[in-house]
């Protein structure tokens, strides 16, 4: 049948680029940075929630270069990937609260942290998207969402991964997958319409 | 309020036209945030970011292969130095030490006595001779062994 023919076809291909990938060869890391970076970055930034994210790419990158001689292929390439951003990403903030902690009372004003207010380039999409709420509440309620729930609401709604291929990455059950990503995107709403303010909490605190 | 049946119509179970207005706004409500958040995670490497990436690839592919030369040639120094030893040519790196190497058996006794039968000397001066080649002898172990 046609669509088994395109699916081999597509299995060959990734495993043609993953021999390449081992073999060292460049065109293959170039494809590699083309079709994984953006994906990898958006991860990074949803996660981390800053602009800066060229070093964890990068780093990234690195780790699969490295670590592509032991991919046996149990899983889909893109999950491994998926996995190992995560992980790095995971790191990357460990470091980032061991600095903070570090240097902490040297710092009074720390609005540098989480989302900075950036124009888009598409500014016609934007103007659409805020036309009935409030853009800096999204900023916000974004930015007091836990980084586990941006990186699940990212790999589901945004991406459009599936529950499986979202629990392989983070390495949880489907089903703890699933409540997590539900209570996300009920607190990112509660967030939001709180004006970025914790709305949920303070009526769970009265009640 | 968040309807848990949302997550239904997110998760594409169910079409959302099939949903009662209440869901179908938040559902709506809930998707524009996700534009939003689409649009600031947004990412997009640039050109020398990738340069510095394939760079980085390249040099560590070139690690990767003096590496490999190196551990080659390293092999096969290892093996024709195996072959030297098994061949005997051990003489070949040290210098007559009777310590490691033993000397040459000839002994000096025995040109001693073919040279008392072509010279015709008498067996006393021969026990002498052969006295003072075996202090020689024993002078030289001891001297080699410093």
């Amino acid at each position: 049948m046609w669509w088994r023919r395109v699916k081999t076809k597509e299995g060959e291909d990734e495993k043609n680029f993953i021999e390449a990938l081992k073999r060292g060869e460049e065109w293959a890391y170039e494809r590699l940075y083309d079709e994984y970076a953006p994906r990898v970055g958006g991860i990074a930034k949803s996660y981390l929630g800053y602009d800066d994210v060229d070093d964890i790419v990068q780093e990234v990158m690195m780790r699969i270069f490295k670590g592509i001689k032991n991919f046996r292929g149990d899983s889909k390439l893109s999950t491994w990937i998926h996995r190992i951003a995560v992980n790095v990403c995971k790191d990357a903030l460990n470091k980032r609260k061991k600095k903070k902690e570090v240097f902490t009372s040297f710092i009074e004003d720390d609005e540098e942290e989480g989302y900075s207010y950036v124009a888009f380039e598409d500014s016609s999409l934007v103007e659409e998207a805020i036309e009935e709420m409030n853009y800096n509440s999204i900023m916000k309620a974004l930015e007091k969402l836990s980084p586990e729930n941006r990186l699940l609401i990212k790999l589901r709604d945004i991406d459009g991964m599936s529950y499986e291929e979202i629990a392989k990455i983070i390495g949880k059950p489907v089903g703890t997958v699933k409540s997590r990503l539900h209570y996300a995107r009920k607190k990112l709403k509660e967030l939001v319409e709180g004006g970025g303010k914790d709305v949920g909490r303070q009526s769970e605190q009265v009640s | 309020m968040w309807d848990d049946r949302v997550n239904k119509y997110l998760d594409n179970e169910d079409d959302i036209n099939n949903a009662d207005e209440n869901i179908k706004a938040m559902f709506v409500y809930y998707k524009r945030i996700i534009h939003v958040m689409d649009l600031r995670t947004d990412y997009r490497p640039s050109r020398s970011s990738k340069e510095q990436f394939l760079r980085k690839v390249r040099r560590a592919n070139m690690n990767r292969k003096v590496k490999v030369w190196a551990f080659a040639l390293g092999a096969a120094a290892a093996a024709v130095l195996i072959i030297v030893l098994s061949l005997g040519g051990f003489g070949l790196f040290h210098g007559g030490n009777t310590n490691i190497s033993p000397a040459s058996s000839v002994a000096v006794n025995e040109d001693l006595s073919q040279l008392k039968d072509m010279v015709n000397i008498n067996d006393d001066v021969v026990k002498s001779f052969e006295q003072t080649a075996d202090t020689l002898q024993i002078l030289q172990i001891v001297s080699d062994g410093f």
